[in-house]
């Protein structure tokens, strides 16, 4: 829905002297900016909000470099978090020690194949699907995309949703640490992996959060700055 | 409020195409450390070895580590087979601090739980698997990456602060490997390897002694084999000797020194294991060839009992050994001569001159003043001889032939020995010369003819002709008194009686003859048995005995009957 055609259409209403037609208006139509903190909708020459002083962000597509940075950093943390070991179990002087994958692996081989298929959705497809989900959808704002932008939208929200969920190894690891200290008989350390593992979920949180939906609507604009 | 009603003027910032973002920062910062990371760890990626073992029992690939005084340096990697399916090679990847350590000698052995006669090792092993462990050996040898690996832990790691030394004994006994070395009843070391020396006659121990104790060691050292237990029967009476379980198990050997040793030359790293404490400290006096003197002696007569190693006493002190005995060509044409050969140590008579030439000149000296050999018995049971210097001053004056070989001859005198032995076998041939069985002939017709006496009919006749003569004599006398010849024929009665009286004391020697027969009897009957059941003069004997007690009883029969009534013999019974 590009600004063109928000002008055309059946007028429902007037806003600051202009008519709103049925495809409704954007506050940068209008000269306006909306407050991502308080919401609330100001004159967009403004640097800082007039009610909350948060500062104002204008979709500005130089900001997916810091989604792209982000981004990268979490895969280049991804590398050591699948080659080292998550956990490392220690019984009766025997040292265990698993990466993710491989403990999957060995769950299946055990059987439980219900929590090897937790384990690989939450620490491998998950963090996989949103390095290509955020890398697809900053590609997609970079190039001007005009094609599925709802999808876009919508894949945005869940990746902003699901990316907590990653952490579920990292905080399984650490309860079996908390509670598995049985000295000799058995322990539970996480392994050099549980690091770099946390670090990418969070990085690509941080991409994620930091890759601004309006510009995928902005682009249909095709006036993004 | 009327200042925020007014729009801000925005400032607007001159756009460059391509600003970069600080962001990019952060991925740079992450690749950094991740290089760091990789290179820190293939920098840490030490040398891969090959280990090649009998068989990989307790052996995992890619879990088993190599462990240096209980730090982990490596870990298997892969476990393979040798071409020839033989053996079994485990590819290991080292840490690279220990690069350089990895040398020829380097001594890798698997740590099991054991269990030995010295103790238990390795039980942590029983919970966390195996692993290897490594000892780096001398480390001068050239770089290597393929190690065999030893079948068993060495027994003293290479590190160790101590001396290692070589034993030779004749016989090594018991004394195995991990067998300890005490010095002052401290265990201070370790026997480590058994093997046969390399001319096949002895045996040879590494042995290796810790530090501090092993300063003790010294050219006035004597090891000995300390067997677990060691009876002696002294005159002390009995002593047991147990040096430690362990030692009743394996063996074990014990070192002291004995200040009087003769010091050997220093730094020496071969010693004699002496049998017992006793040889090892004879041993002082034995080993320095400066101070041992050769000599030989002839002996005429048998030298049974005499052996290698026999002793050469003086006045009751051993003073050398006998070495050997032979056969030498004797003075006179084709006779032989047995020579023995003295090793005779004059540092146990106080000569501690250590020149040669010295000491035989004291032997010179004490030869011609009587010194001379003489065999003597060791011991009256086992027949041993011993060689004994005696001094024999009234002996013909003879002088050390310095010229006889092998070694210079020293006079003998034919042993008192000989002699003891001559006349004791004289009397055992006389004792064989006794006419036993003529004595014994003669003796039984003696007493055949007392029972044939015993046995005549004239003698049992005798009585009755006395009662013929008797009642003859009455008939007589019955006319006499009626002739009024009683008066003499009382006198005749007097007389009579008086006959009957000397029959009686007749009579009275008759026991005394019997008891004599008797002991006589007894004393050929012991004799007899002495001559042992079943041979024919044993029987024979028998028999004349018999026949000879058969006399006596009848002796004995005849003379009670005199006894009780001594005029039987004129009045009958």
């Amino acid at each position: 829905m590009t600004a063109e055609r928000r002008k055309t259409g059946r007028i429902t209403g007037r806003m600051m002297g202009r008519e709103i037609t049925e495809h409704g208006v954007t506050a940068r139509d209008l000269g306006l900016i909306g407050c991502a903190e308080c919401a609330l909708v100001q004159a967009e020459s403004r640097a800082r909000c007039a009610r909350c002083g948060a500062r104002l962000r204008r979709p500005d597509r130089a900001s997916l470099q810091a989604v792209w940075a982000l981004l990268a950093t979490g895969i280049i943390a991804y590398i050591p978090a699948n080659l080292w070991p998550m956990l490392v179990t220690r019984s009766f002087g025997r040292v265990d020690e698993s990466t993710i994958i491989g403990g999957a692996v060995d769950l299946a081989a055990h059987g439980a194949w219900f929590i090897a298929a937790v384990v690989l959705i939450a620490s491998v497809a998950i963090p996989l699907c949103k390095f290509a989900a955020i890398a697809w959808l900053a590609t997609g704002i970079a190039r001007g995309s005009v094609r599925g932008l709802h999808g876009r939208h919508r894949l945005h929200t869940l990746v902003e949703l699901i990316g907590r969920w990653s952490m579920i190894d990292v905080f399984v690891v650490a309860v079996l640490a908390a509670l598995i200290q049985l000295g000799f008989l058995a322990s539970v350390a996480p392994g050099p992996a549980a690091a770099p593992f946390a670090l990418s979920v969070v990085l690509t949180m941080l991409a994620a959060q930091r890759l601004d939906a309006r510009l995928i609507w902005i682009a249909a604009d095709g006036r993004a700055r | 409020m009327s200042d925020d009603d007014l729009a801000e003027p925005r400032v607007e910032r001159p756009r460059r195409g391509a600003r970069l973002s600080v962001a990019w920062l952060l991925p740079l910062i992450a690749l950094a450390i991740a290089g760091g990371a990789a290179w820190r760890h293939y920098a840490a990626l030490g040398p891969q070895i090959t280990i090649v073992l009998d068989n990989a029992a307790g052996l995992e690939a890619g879990r088993t580590a190599i462990k240096y005084r209980d730090v982990e340096i490596g870990r298997i990697e892969s476990l393979a087979f040798d071409d020839d399916f033989a053996r079994v090679r485990a590819r290991a990847r080292m840490d690279g601090a220990v690069r350089d350590r990895l040398r020829e000698g380097a001594l890798f052995w698997v740590v099991r739980p054991q269990l030995t006669a010295s103790g238990v090792s390795g039980l942590d092993t029983l919970l966390s698997g195996s692993y290897l462990a490594v000892d780096w050996g001398a480390g001068d040898g050239a770089q290597a990456d393929t190690f065999a690996a030893a079948p068993e832990p060495p027994l003293t790691p290479s590190d160790t602060p101590g001396r290692r030394i070589t034993l030779r004994a004749q016989d090594g006994g018991a004394l195995a490997p991990g067998a300890p070395v005490y010095f002052k009843s401290i265990e201070v070391g370790r026997v480590e390897t058994k093997r046969l020396s390399a001319d096949g006659r002895m045996i040879e121990f590494d042995v290796f002694v810790n530090a501090p104790y092993s300063d003790r060691i010294d050219a006035r050292t004597r090891f000995w084999n300390a067997s677990g237990v060691s009876v002696a029967l002294g005159a002390q009476g009995l002593r047991l000797d147990v040096t430690s379980l362990a030692a009743l198990l394996r063996g074990g050997v014990v070192f002291d020194r004995f200040a009087d040793a003769a010091a050997g030359p220093e730094d020496t790293a071969a010693f004699i294991l002496h049998a017992t404490r006793e040889e090892a400290a004879d041993s002082r006096f034995s080993e320095n060839p400066a101070a041992q003197l050769r000599l030989s002696v002839a002996f005429d007569q048998s030298v049974r009992g005499l052996g290698d190693g026999a002793p050469v006493e003086y006045r009751g002190v051993q003073i050398g050994v006998v070495e050997a005995i032979a056969f030498v060509p004797g003075a006179a044409l084709n006779t032989l001569q047995i020579v023995a050969t003295l090793l005779i140590q004059p540092e146990r008579i106080g000569v501690i001159d250590t020149i040669p030439e010295s000491n035989l000149a004291f032997f010179q000296r004490s030869v011609e003043r009587g010194l001379r050999a003489r065999l003597a018995s060791g011991s009256l049971v086992t027949g041993a001889l011993y060689v004994e210097l005696v001094d024999a001053p009234d002996a013909p004056p003879e002088r050390l032939d310095l010229d006889a070989k092998p070694y210079p001859r020293l006079p003998s005198v034919p042993s008192t020995l000989d002699a003891l032995r001559g006349r004791a076998e004289e009397v055992l041939a006389r004792i064989n010369k006794l006419p036993v069985e003529e004595l014994l002939a003669s003796a039984i017709a003696a007493l055949d003819s007392v029972a044939a006496l015993a046995a005549d009919p004239d003698l049992k006749r005798a009585p009755q002709e006395l009662t013929g003569a008797l009642s003859a004599a009455r008939g007589m006398l019955d006319g006499l008194a009626e002739a009024d010849l009683a008066g003499d024929a009382a006198r005749a009665m007097a007389a009579t009686s008086s006959a009957a009286a000397a029959f009686e004391n007749a009579a009275a020697g008759l026991p005394a003859l019997v008891r004599r027969l008797n002991d006589a009897a007894a004393k050929a009957e012991s004799a007899i048995d002495a001559y042992g059941a079943g041979s024919s003069l044993n029987t024979e004997a028998v028999a004349a005995l018999r026949e000879m007690r058969q006399a006596a009883r009848a002796i004995s029969t005849l003379a009670q009957t005199l006894e009780r009534r001594p005029n039987s013999l004129i009045i009958g019974r």
